[in-house]
């Protein structure tokens, strides 16, 4: 079921209602119909996938028992064995065919015939995103920075919280747990602030996703029949177009988390308005980056044993993110275009020079460096779209070979079509860059925030029909 | 919780109420707007008609039909015109084996075509007419919204076509390609003979008549190789249909065989502006003649 769905607009003003009328003295009531309202969500899809999602939370809440009740080596073995059963379903069902065909194609090379089959998988939606989730919990534990969950009930609806189930946040369970096992009451500015935050993020998704999918869909399809210029406005949209996809979805998640009394964590943080390389990747997907930090960095030593295990910690970081987004050689390109643009930063110790501080602050412009810094940080960005939207490598290549041949003529100007809509959105949110989203305007007069609000809801409806799927569902 | 309820029902009413001016708006000006333009001949049907007979060449006519229309949606749009053009006292409708094909009944919630042809009907159709196509009530429900509670708009004329001469020589292309698109569902499965379209095809007839206007049917030509490749079950068809026409009197023109030269053509089975040109003058001659 997506968000921008007629399905979704009747499933949550039931859920919403029902969960309420269960009331805040029943608890668990509210923690089972929360389980049952985020399984009907997720089996709206294919019912096969709640075996899954059960089998990977049923092991974790067990396995979670096991590392606390054990001592000495036997917590590590089980710490083991939730890691591979959460990363061998990972593995099975996204990265299975991809090893296959890499093997055979391998062996090929090699001049040796091989006839493996690949099987046709479906990949669960959502699987890399709860996978995630659960593993922290038991890495927690195991850490003993978390207690075990002893109500099954609660930490099977903390895996399925349908709000952020299929793309995040991915939330730790340190934060999102204890708040199932308290009384969480109604609380109007809370859920007035989702309901706003909801309409923004539909705003971003089919608004301004929505149409730039259109330009960017179009452009990378005809790549090689098309000039420098319109590639490059192909990379522009495209990027402009993940961003408020998966940032609205987010927006959409934390704002319903709102609804049902739950605080998320922030997931994007005006990305595109970062001084350095750095900074972007400290303001997008943060709980994907923090959750490699924390469990992948860290362990890896971190920052703590020199210089170059540093870069290769920082690279294989990167590396993984990419190959956490999907089976194909551009993603894995794609992490390793960001990683390199990361190490300059890192060796020079200027990889902390924003931490803390927004663009601009205290004044309405950017300083000259500021700009400068944004606009090279974008540039960088956007060329690495091109790994991240190619279905190969060969696409890849073409399509930087066509923008770099430098031919720019004619300007296809019926394809700045959207470019209103889209500097509008860019002024908006650099007005609004210091709060959570866009519509969290009370500072402006009633007649005003209304109007505001009544034209977001007006262009929603006008531009809604498509129900184009999320970008991030795929991984 | 009770603060919330009130505004986020006060926000819906609001909804409802700008929802319901539009709507009210809007039936108004379909009510009341006039489209299209009065005539004595009428030409209707889909995109071979459409780029086949230039009404410029005829005294008093208009072309109204769209591309990949289907009869179901040209007995709406007829009943509509007549409505609003009452002197109308002649019909011409385009037809060809392709009026028979399944793949019509498919428009209405096929996802390539379902858009297009939700924004033809929605002023002209019935729901409950609508509901014989079984057509995709998401499609059709995002459209009424976008072009009847958004806004007041003065315009709701999708429905009409016009003349539109096919430049494009698309004789590169393999005629299998055409055939495939008007009578196979993938390369083996022909489409199912249309129902709907047969009965449709009688509801025209049996309004002309009420209506004492004049109805013609017309076959454009078309190229031997398409002609050669139309599946039998849709040959015989169309022959059942030849009979079942001189049967209630009504003329069918049938220039489907007619061989003319690939200068006449756009396509296989459509023809150019020069092909119009010899068609219109050809009717006429015709139709005077008898």
């Amino acid at each position: 079921m997506l968000f921008n769905s007629i399905d979704f607009a009747v499933f949550l003003p039931i859920v919403f209602a029902v969960y309420w009328m269960i009331g805040t003295e029943r608890r668990q009531w509210q923690n089972a119909f929360l389980l049952l309202a985020s399984y009907v969500f997720y089996g709206w899809w294919d019912y096969r996938f709640l075996i899954l999602i059960f089998l990977s939370s049923l092991v974790d809440f067990l396995v979670g028992q096991k590392i606390v009740n054990h001592k000495g080596k036997g917590r590590k073995y089980w710490l083991w064995l939730s890691i591979a059963v959460n990363l061998g379903l990972l593995g099975f069902f996204k990265y299975f065919n991809f090893f296959i065909e890499e093997f055979i194609s391998g062996f090929r090379w090699m001049g040796m015939e091989h006839s493996w089959e690949t099987m046709h998988i479906i990949l669960p939606v959502g699987i890399s995103f709860y996978t995630f989730q659960t593993l922290s919990y038991t890495i927690d534990i195991y850490r003993g920075k978390l207690e075990a969950s002893k109500d099954p009930i609660s930490f099977f609806a903390y895996v399925s919280f349908f709000p952020q189930l299929v793309a995040g946040p991915i939330e730790r369970a340190k934060r999102l747990l204890p708040q199932f096992q308290e009384k969480r009451r109604f609380n109007y500015e809370l859920a007035r602030d989702g309901t706003l935050q909801i309409i923004w993020g539909l705003f971003k998704k089919i608004v301004i996703a929505d149409t730039c999918a259109i330009h960017a869909n179009y452009i990378f399809e005809h790549h090689q029949e098309v000039n420098s210029s319109t590639l490059l406005l192909g990379i522009i949209y495209f990027l402009i177009q993940v961003y408020c996809d998966f940032s609205g979805y987010s927006d959409m998640a934390i704002g319903l988390g709102k609804l049902f009394g739950f605080r998320l964590m922030k997931n994007f943080d005006f990305p595109l308005f970062s001084r350095d390389i750095p900074e972007f990747w400290r303001k997008w997907h943060i709980s994907l980056t923090s959750w490699f930090v924390d469990y992948v960095y860290i362990p890896l030593g971190g920052s703590r044993y020199g210089l170059w295990k540093k870069i290769r910690n920082v690279l294989i970081i990167f590396l993984v993110s990419g190959f956490w987004h999907g089976a194909n050689w551009t993603f894995i390109l794609w992490g390793l275009f960001c990683g390199l643009a990361f190490i300059p930063y890192l060796v020079t110790g200027n990889n902390r020079n924003y931490v803390g501080t927004t663009i601009a602050q205290g004044k309405l412009f950017p300083s000259f460096k500021e700009l400068s810094g944004m606009i090279l940080v974008n540039v960088y960005i956007c060329l690495s779209m091109v790994f991240f939207r190619s279905s190969d490598i060969q696409q890849a290549y073409e399509y930087f070979i066509g923008l770099f041949s430098m031919n720019f003529h004619p300007f296809d100007l019926g394809r700045l079509n959207y470019f209103p809509l889209i500097i509008l959105l860019f002024v908006w949110e650099w007005l609004v860059r210091k709060k959570d989203h866009g519509l969290q305007i009370e500072a402006l007069p009633h007649i005003m925030r209304w109007s505001i609000y009544a034209g977001v809801i007006w262009m929603i409806l006008y531009y809604f029909g498509n129900e184009e799927a999320y970008i991030y569902f795929q991984f | 919780m009770k603060k919330f309820s009130y505004k986020i029902g006060f926000w819906c009413l609001g909804i409802l109420f700008f929802f319901g001016m539009n709507f009210g708006m809007n039936s108004y000006f379909i009510q009341h707007e006039i489209v299209g333009q009065s005539c004595k001949t009428l030409i209707i049907g889909e995109s071979h008609i459409r780029s086949g007979l230039n009404p410029e060449w005829m005294e008093d006519a208009a072309n109204i039909a769209q591309p990949a229309e289907n009869i179901f949606l040209t007995f709406h749009k007829l009943k509509r015109y007549i409505q609003l053009h009452p002197k109308t006292q002649a019909v011409i409708l385009g037809i060809g084996h392709n009026t028979f094909s399944g793949f019509n009944d498919t428009k209405f919630r096929d996802a390539h075509f379902a858009h297009e042809f939700m924004n033809r009907a929605y002023a002209i159709i019935p729901i409950r007419a609508l509901e014989s196509v079984g057509p995709d009530w998401r499609i059709y429900t995002k459209t009424y919204i976008k072009n009847m509670l958004l806004y007041p708009r003065k315009k709701h004329d999708a429905f009409i076509g016009r003349y539109h001469p096919i430049i494009q020589d698309a004789r590169q292309q393999e005629v299998d390609i055409f055939i495939q698109r008007h009578y196979y569902k993938n390369d083996t499965t022909l489409y199912p003979i249309s129902d709907i379209s047969i009965q449709y095809l009688d509801s025209v007839i049996y309004y002309c008549q009420e209506k004492n206007i004049e109805l013609s049917t017309v076959y454009i030509p078309q190229q031997e190789a398409y002609v050669a490749l139309i599946p039998e079950i849709y040959q015989e068809q169309f022959n059942t249909t030849k009979q079942h026409l001189n049967h209630l009197n009504i003329p069918l023109y049938d220039f489907h065989q007619e061989r003319l030269d690939e200068s006449y053509f756009a396509n296989f089975d459509h023809l150019n502006h020069k092909g119009a040109e010899w068609l219109t003058k050809e009717l006429l001659q015709r139709m005077h003649s008898e």
